[in-house]
């Protein structure tokens, strides 16, 4: 992984000093709230419903034990003794306090991490594929092209004020999409030209939050060395015309809808081919450079197929077996397989870990792996080096965590904004929620039998837990002071994205599990065989059994499908 | 979590809050003028203009609050008690277990 | 009145003119682009001091670029300052246009944004009335190291590693 150098290093420990004056200036008055409130966003911290909330950057997801055991050692000795891991590979402490903040930062620089640019209407932490490196069906490596960009974004003068929030995603697969490039500001696809030249594929202004849009393709191949200027290129278009008179019609999207991709298209090649000899292209040896960082590990040799893993799969204990297939990804390289940790078992909320779990699963990473741990924009955690033949021992190790249920990609395996529970925004709560759901449908065969389904639970508006491209999306919405839920089906991050359908009226907060089963039962009622899934029978049929099953055929005969 | 059908003799009362700026803590402005961390010792204003003009104050006067505002509550029998899901969760604390109870 | 210019506190001798406001007949001025547009031929006959043009930061450079050789300011707007329009504005002056007079932030110009506003080519600062000048000088410092060269382009060391 990529290791700060001196300059590195004293940018976060500046960054941190920084901030303590500003606390310092806004504790003495010297500053307001409001001039204070864009200072600490841009450094992560909000305050939430119950206190301020520090969100600390994992930058594309990739992270060391050593900064696990800090994470572990911030929770202990700051906060309430937990973190909560986002969706944008970040994970966040719920409980901090101002004057105590710029400690935290001090203590994250020690183990080169930060919060910077984790909130803000700035250029946000870089997510990527969180098997970036170790997938097998990579065309490359995708991460040292998120540590360029990680570096460029970085405290980039032009872009500190933008008109909104601006998230960049990075993946490397062909014909899949780990990262949901398409629900960003910018997605960038690593791509081959025709005649097998490396470079880009640039896609532009989608997003969810309350007008979700699928992004469009800006441009079909960029040749690598121009990836910041591009880039530059299409933030200044944004900077300098996306709209700042209405806070919900500032993202890019909006701005790339009103004018239409074609036009925007044209103002950003206008401004690229005007300022790319002013901006920075790579060259090859400073790509290559980067690209040391995250050469593989020397894995010692541990077999040469998969067959171990494909036999640990058929295994005769049950339970070990389903963990193999369902939790565990062939490695690139032969003989190492990625291990899927859930952070949706049955009794606690969904991505949340003690202090005591986050220091047992760093030395499981030391132990099992080369000491690399990933987050999953799923909420999870991944051991991405794990010797096939270890497997059965690291199981056992994950079993006594709490971490080891094998419902990775399942419906329980969902992801879950903080809700009402913590979040200043929210509606209604979706962690008891989520947590109802997880105990109701707690049978792993009945599970397994659903097959690959998403659920993906927003308590507002906002989409952190993107609802919209849930198979089966889940919105809190507020009424009269009381929590309903809005159910929605269809969605998908993945290639195919698209976005979720609500059906009919919300439902109360005793109903909302029945409904999602009610959703199940229908699927299962529905589809054409074994191997049909959730999203593929959804499409196939339409919403109308869904809608019939949930509403009835009044309700249907008074809203007659549009 | 039902907030419909208030018992009789409940009537809506208006009460300023916001969190201490260094702890982050939630308080509610109490009759006396001091911050309290206990609803129950909120100040009640029975007009929301009252409450809304206290916290223009609170809003220049006062530093060590972050973000006030004003929010509608419920009054039985003098006690002051939440009445929507968000005030609740305020009040009470995260309806959901923590991994590490406190 | 006392701004930060090149990151020095000073006494400023520039005037702004308001559009209705009587015209100086000496001394360095700075009007609204709406009057420099209006009165662009009176303005350039004077014969004493300097013009500088005061820039809504929503106006396309095109309206001041072809009389950027006449101008020895230009002050952009910041009608708030988490508005970061005139960010791009000004390293667009000093990129594209290759301007290379005063380019000065006036509005709502506080402390914490002036170390990014330097990087993009501003080089003057009138603080939001209030604020402390000599607090705000400590600002350029505090953060030494950059991975962008910003209005250097070619002087990008962080990013083009150790051959750069």
């Amino acid at each position: 992984m990529y290791r700060y150098d001196d300059d590195d290093k004293r940018l976060v420990r500046e960054r941190a000093e920084q901030f303590r004056g500003q606390v310092e200036r806004r504790i003495a008055g010297e500053i307001t709230e409001e001039e204070f409130k864009p200072l600490r966003l841009q450094n992560g911290l909000y305050l939430q419903l119950h206190a301020y909330m520090l969100r600390i950057a994992i930058p594309y997801g990739l992270f060391s034990s050593g900064q696990m055991r800090q994470l572990a050692h911030i929770a202990r000795t700051w906060d309430r003794g937990y973190g909560h891991f986002t969706t944008r590979q970040n994970i966040q402490f719920n409980w901090s306090k101002l004057d105590e903040v710029p400690d935290i930062l001090d203590a994250l620089a020690e183990v080169e991490m930060h919060a910077i640019q984790t909130s803000g209407n700035c250029i946000r932490n870089i997510t990527t594929d969180h098997l970036g490196g170790v997938a097998r069906d990579e065309l490359e490596d995708p991460r040292p092209w998120c540590e360029l960009t990680r570096q460029w974004s970085t405290f980039h003068p032009e872009f500190a004020h933008l008109p909104r929030k601006f998230k960049i995603a990075f993946t490397a697969t062909p014909g899949l999409d780990r990262a949901a490039i398409k629900l960003h500001d910018i997605g960038v696809r690593l791509v081959q030209s025709a005649d097998g030249d490396p470079g880009f594929e640039i896609w532009v202004g989608g997003g969810m939050g309350r007008t979700p849009i699928i992004g469009a393709c800006i441009r079909e191949f960029l040749p690598r060395r121009h990836l910041l200027s591009y880039l530059e290129a299409i933030l200044r278009v944004y900077n300098l015309n996306g709209r700042r008179d209405n806070i919900f019609r500032a993202r890019i999207k909006i701005l790339v809808s009103s004018l239409g991709i074609e036009r925007f298209r044209e103002l950003v090649e206008e401004e690229w081919a005007a300022s790319r000899e002013d901006a920075m292209e790579f060259r090859d040896d400073e790509i290559a450079r980067m690209q040391s960082f995250f050469a593989p590990p020397a894995y010692p040799a541990a077999g040469s197929s998969d067959e171990l893993l494909l036999s640990y799969r058929q295994a005769e204990d049950l339970e070990f077996a389903r963990f193999a297939r369902n939790n565990v990804v062939l490695h690139k390289q032969p003989g190492y397989s990625a291990v899927v940790l859930s952070l949706k078992s049955f009794d606690a909320p969904a991505g949340d870990l003690s202090d005591t779990q986050m220091d047992s699963i760093a030395n499981l990473a030391d132990r099992f792996g080369f000491g690399e741990i990933r987050a999953t924009h799923n909420q999870d955690l991944v051991l991405p080096d794990v010797r096939t033949s270890d497997l059965p021992e690291l199981w056992r190790e994950l079993q006594t965590l709490d971490v080891a249920t094998a419902n990775a990609g399942r419906l329980t395996d969902l992801i879950c904004c903080p809700g009402l529970d913590f979040c200043n925004l929210a509606n209604a709560r979706s962690l008891p929620l989520a947590q109802e759901i997880r105990q109701r449908f707690d049978d792993l065969d009945y599970l397994d039998d659903l097959g690959p389904l998403s659920l993906k639970i927003s308590g507002c508006i906002n989409a952190c837990g993107h609802h919209h491209v849930g198979n089966i999306g889940i919105l809190g919405i507020d009424k009269k002071g009381e929590e309903f839920y809005q159910l929605m089906l269809g969605g998908s991050a993945d290639d195919d994205a698209s976005l979720g359908r609500v059906l009919g009226p919300a439902f109360s907060r005793d109903v909302i599990v029945g409904a999602v089963d009610r959703v199940l039962q229908t699927y299962l009622g529905l589809r054409e065989s074994d191997d049909e899934t959730f999203i593929e029978a959804y499409r196939r049929v339409g919403e109308a059994p869904f809608r019939d099953a949930l509403y009835g055929q009044v309700l249907y005969a008074n809203h007659p499908p549009a | 979590m039902a907030t419909n059908g208030q018992p009789p003799g409940t009537t809506t009362v208006h009460v300023v809050t916001g969190n201490l700026t260094c702890a982050g803590t939630i308080v509610y402005l109490s009759a006396d003028g001091s911050w309290q961390t206990a609803l129950e010792r909120a100040r009640a204003f029975e007009r929301e203009d009252e409450a809304k003009a206290e916290l223009a104050r609170v809003r220049v006067d006062e530093a060590e609050i972050t973000e006030p505002y004003v929010f509608a509550a419920a009054s039985r029998d003098g006690r002051v008690g939440p009445s929507s899901a968000r005030e609740i969760l305020r009040a009470a604390g995260p309806s959901t277990r923590l991994r590490r109870p406190d | 009145m006392r701004i930060i210019r090149q990151r020095e506190i000073v006494d400023d001798g520039w005037v702004h003119v308001a559009t209705d406001e009587a015209l100086p007949s000496s001394g360095d001025v700075i009007v609204p682009l709406a009057r420099w547009q209006s009165e662009r031929e009176e303005l350039l006959a004077r014969t004493t001091g300097r013009l500088g043009v005061r820039l809504p930061n929503d106006r396309p450079l095109a309206e001041i670029a072809a009389d950027l050789p006449r101008l020895a300011l230009v002050a952009i707007e910041f009608p708030k300052y988490r508005d970061g329009r005139g960010m791009s504005l000004a390293r667009l002056l000093r990129q594209r246009h290759g301007f290379r007079g005063e380019i000065r932030a006036v509005g709502n110009v506080l402390r914490d944004q002036m170390a990014y506003l330097e990087r993009c080519g501003f080089d003057a600062y009138e603080l939001t009335p209030g604020k402390s000048l000599e607090s705000a000088l400590l600002a350029f410092d505090e953060i030494a190291v950059t991975y962008q060269g910003a209005i250097e382009p070619r002087s990008v060391s962080r990013l083009r590693g150790s051959a750069g």
